[in-house]
């Protein structure tokens, strides 16, 4: 390789570089710094080392934000991706599926998340929510539910703006990988006496296996960090029962009682899931290249 | 038989999950529609009895719905702009060449994007802040690119590896350098997937909340996401008009998606996932 060619490659990349390194690098060795101070709003800030970090561990509140988090991740992402699987095998036995079907599938994945996040409060809502309605209708509830109003029925509550949101990403990324599933290596099995079954386990499903672990690991690095979904919804609440890691560090440092350094504390101990799951995505992403 | 009998099941099943998607956007729209005093009714519920566009009216002429529209268009066009243009070279060098170099630029890149705006808002509202940014339009212009160059330079990647190297090899045979190479070769070739990463930049801007709820506070500054969001606050839930403007924002994304999707859908699937290296020079 030669000496012309390296040096391109490294002066290319030197704008998106120094970019990245000005608007996230930096900022986030500031996060780290707050994270080891008292800072607060209008206050002098010292140093106090790890104390945020013992504070944080030392509550109760870091298992039920961290664990909040972890499940809210992992149930959206599930039920989303079993939807969308579901949607895509379907899909992909329309013929000529139009283009603009497929603009209105993944529109609840484009809008802007406080949409959605406002849709479905109101839908949600003890008066007047068509969801009181609709379940009322079938006989499911005999009275008006308040939806976000009880920690239990919230936490799963919150979940629902969230696949309705992902399941169409999800249905998009797997069609697009099983329109391109060998349909010689699915005749073939057809002929051999495989049911639809056993073709969709031994055929289709090893060749959407890099898009699964890709939109999972990415849908799982969003709702993990999600916000407006559930700032929006019930504001962490109530009891603090829906707060995950991002809002209740927000709710610290940039509402509540501007505590930046514990807010900052609470914000780092995403960056481990946030970082695995960017990694999955580029390893994955990798395997094709060998 | 068989065959034939599960057809109208399949079919059930896939209206069912329609109606998942399209319901609540029929919620916005009607809610939209109805007089206030009709929106807690619960005789049915589904269709505006005495349809009125008085919300619409309110959201024009008593709120700040034309300037957010206005502030979400310009920092979502030009963080996208901005974003486009850093995320090009590096796009084609990950396309173009594979070097140690290029590689571990990459995985930093993905690993960049890992850091989401919620963890990043802190310090950001600390240096908007030190610097007089904070509550401008500038300072979203300037930090969105955050989020919107990995995703850029993926997308640019996958369209740049669909362009013949055989063109590029012409234009440097005629003597043109790299920069040159780009500019009149692989830019015109890789046209279409350009506009494809604009649009998705421009989505991912037009959506994004946390950075705009953080690093503005001024009604006049707020774009469409927070903007909406605050009309709900007070003590009366304005439904109606809320979801008018609900409904507004997504306008936008309904008829870019439309212009698009045929070029997002398939620089999504190339972009993150297959990527080959038969195209590259080494």
């Amino acid at each position: 390789m030669s000496i012309r060619v390296r040096r391109n490659a490294f002066l290319l990349t030197v704008p998106a570089v120094v970019y990245m390194l000005l608007i996230v690098a930096y900022p986030f060795v500031l996060l780290v710094a707050y994270s080891l101070t008292n800072r607060r709003v209008g206050a002098p800030s010292e140093f106090i080392g790890l104390g945020n970090f013992a504070e944080v561990l030392s509550s109760s509140m870091i298992w039920s934000v961290f664990g909040n988090t972890i499940r809210y991740a992992t149930m959206s992402c599930v039920v989303s991706l079993l939807i969308g699987l579901v949607a895509a095998l379907l899909l992909s036995r329309l013929k000529g599926t139009g283009n603009t079907l497929q603009s209105i599938i993944v529109l609840p994945w484009a809008i802007p998340a406080s949409v959605t996040a406002l849709v479905w409060l109101w839908m949600f809502y003890d008066l007047g929510g068509v969801i009181n309605w609709l379940f009322e209708r079938l006989q499911l509830i005999d009275k008006p539910v308040s939806w976000l109003g009880l920690s239990s029925r919230a936490r799963l509550a919150v979940l629902v703006p969230n696949i309705w949101k992902l399941s169409p990403f999800f249905a998009i990324c797997l069609l697009s990988s099983l329109r391109e599933v060998d349909n010689a290596a699915l005749r073939a099995a057809t002929l051999d006496g495989a049911g639809p079954i056993r073709r969709f386990f031994h055929i289709s499903l090893p060749a959407m296996r890099r898009t699964i672990v890709v939109s999972f690991a990415l849908a799982f690095l969003w709702s993990a960090t999600e916000f407006p979904l559930i700032y929006i919804l019930t504001r962490g609440g109530p009891a603090d029962a829906t707060h995950l890691l991002g809002t209740y560090s927000y709710e610290l440092a940039m509402r509540g009682g501007f505590e930046i350094g514990l807010g900052a504390a609470y914000a780092l101990f995403l960056v481990p899931i946030a970082l695995g799951m960017a990694l999955l995505v580029w390893k994955v992403g990798q395997w094709h290249r060998g | 038989m068989a065959q034939r009998m599960r057809r109208p099941a399949y079919a059930a099943v896939l209206a069912l999950l329609l109606a998942f998607a399209v319901i609540p956007f029929w919620w916005m729209g009607v809610t939209s529609v109805k007089p206030d005093k009709e929106l807690y009714s619960i005789e049915n519920p589904l269709f505006p009895a005495n349809p009125t566009f008085e919300h619409y009216i309110y959201l024009f002429e008593s709120t700040d719905l034309l300037i957010w529209l206005r502030n979400s268009l310009i920092v979502s066009a030009v963080a996208a702009l901005l974003a486009v243009s850093l995320a090009l070279p590096a796009g084609y060098a990950i396309s173009r060449y594979r070097t140690t170099h290029t590689k571990l630029f990459g995985l930093s890149l993905m690993l960049g994007y890992g850091f989401m705006p919620i963890l990043l808002v802190l310090p950001m509202f600390a240096l908007a802040v030190k610097t007089g940014l904070y509550n401008s339009l500038s300072v979203l212009c300037l930090v969105y690119p955050s989020f919107l160059i990995p995703v850029a330079a993926w997308l640019m990647a996958g369209y740049f590896a669909e362009v013949p190297v055989s063109v590029e090899h012409a234009a440097q045979l005629d003597g043109c350098g790299v920069v040159r190479t780009i500019l009149y070769s692989a830019i015109p070739c890789a046209r279409n997937g350009l506009v494809a990463t604009f649009v998705f930049c421009f989505l991912l801007s037009w959506g994004e909340y946390v950075y705009a709820l953080g690093l503005t506070s001024s009604s006049r500054m707020r774009t469409l996401p927070v903007g909406l969001a605050t009309l709900e606050s007070g003590d009366v839930y304005a439904w109606g008009s809320i979801m008018g403007a609900a409904l507004l924002s997504t306008v936008p994304v309904l008829l870019l998606l439309i212009i698009a999707r045929r070029r997002l859908a398939h620089g999504l699937s190339i972009g993150v996932i297959k990527r080959d290296g038969s195209n590259r020079q080494t």
